[in-house]
């Protein structure tokens, strides 16, 4: 009875989760598009707005949950400043101390800074990839092949993903302050510190500029297809099944 | 006799004269009216652009080439330099 009863708390924390995880990704249009027997113009412009909607609903709910937590870490890092300005009295001059403290914060608003603009791309790169999807999709609906974009949609989409995840965990960071011993070893202290933020930094950069590359090249091989810009939504066409 | 005839075609000469005359210019009249508001015309009738839709793969394209990521060097120059103060 005991483990019946610890199978289906587990059971229902992860269908809990994968429904959390399958809300907070973005919907797709070619899936939605499968599920269907026809497709009349309406319903398929009807499914991109809401698509659209849900996109936006997401990037929304993300931005609120990094304001918020970003609300915390500022408490937070005024409390290491206060800390850090305690430390430097004791060990290095006025005009230093005024400089390390400047450091710390510029680090830190820096930080805010990059990955506010790291997940400006990353919502524009879906709102493109959901415009990619749309014309695979027109193309789909007038029999062609398109299972090379759909592979790239999907590679575009993971990246996107792990990009934006790595975004929120780098803009939720707080950064605290280094470790100063003294006047001589100060230099290096403080750059490793700046070395530390920049290693942090460029690897989210890296993602970015990944998922960039590959919902460009979703949009190459979309444009191989010839005449895709032509296409538009048949009236009334029955959509292809899916083959087994 | 004859001169009375000759003074009437005189007069009749001139009213067709006159009436070219007053003829010319009204054709010349409408003629830089109409020219004119064929140029109003011209000017108001909208340039007719090939409308390229947002999922299609040239705006597309254009919209990705748009996406700028920040210069991360020029972005921790002042940090840097703070740096090099120490």
């Amino acid at each position: 009875m005991k483990k019946v009863a610890i199978f289906l708390i587990s059971f229902a924390i992860l269908s809990i989760g994968t429904v959390a995880l399958s809300q907070t990704t973005s919907p797709r249009l070619l899936e939605r598009i499968r599920e269907r027997a026809t497709i009349s113009n309406q319903e398929f412009q009807q499914n991109r707005g809401e698509i659209q909607r849900l996109i936006e609903r997401n990037q929304l709910e993300i931005r609120n949950q990094i304001e918020q937590k970003r609300e915390e870490m500022q408490t937070k890092i005024e409390k290491f400043k206060e800390q850090l300005r305690e430390r430097l009295k004791a060990r290095i001059n006025e005009r230093k101390q005024a400089i390390v403290e400047k450091i710390y914060e510029r680090i830190n608003n820096l930080n805010t800074r990059l990955t506010n603009h790291y997940l400006n791309v990353l919502e524009q790169l879906e709102k493109v990839l959901e415009r990619i999807e749309s014309r695979a999709a027109k193309a789909k609906l007038n029999g062609v092949d398109i299972s090379k974009v759909e592979e790239a949609i999907k590679k575009a989409q993971d990246a996107i993903e792990k990009a934006k995840q790595a975004v929120i965990d780098q803009a939720k960071k707080v950064y605290a302050p280094p470790e100063i011993s003294g006047e001589d070893t100060l230099k290096q202290e403080v750059g490793k510190f700046r070395q530390q933020f920049h290693e942090d930094i460029k690897a989210v950069e890296k993602l970015v500029k990944e998922a960039r590359d590959v919902v460009r090249e979703a949009a190459v091989t979309l444009g191989q297809i010839r005449g895709v810009d032509g296409f538009e939504v048949p009236s009334a066409t029955p959509t292809p099944t899916p083959a087994l | 006799m004859e001169k009375e005839i000759k003074t009437k075609q005189d007069e009749s000469l001139k009213v067709i004269i006159g009436l070219l005359i007053v003829g010319l210019v009204l054709i010349g009249i409408s003629t830089w009216l109409g020219r004119e508001r064929f140029k109003t015309k011209v000017k108001t009738v909208p340039i007719t652009e090939i409308q390229l839709k947002e999922d299609s793969t040239p705006v597309i394209m254009k919209d990705i080439e748009n996406i700028k990521l920040p210069n991360l060097d020029e972005e921790f120059k002042e940090i840097d330099q703070d740096l090099n103060s120490l």
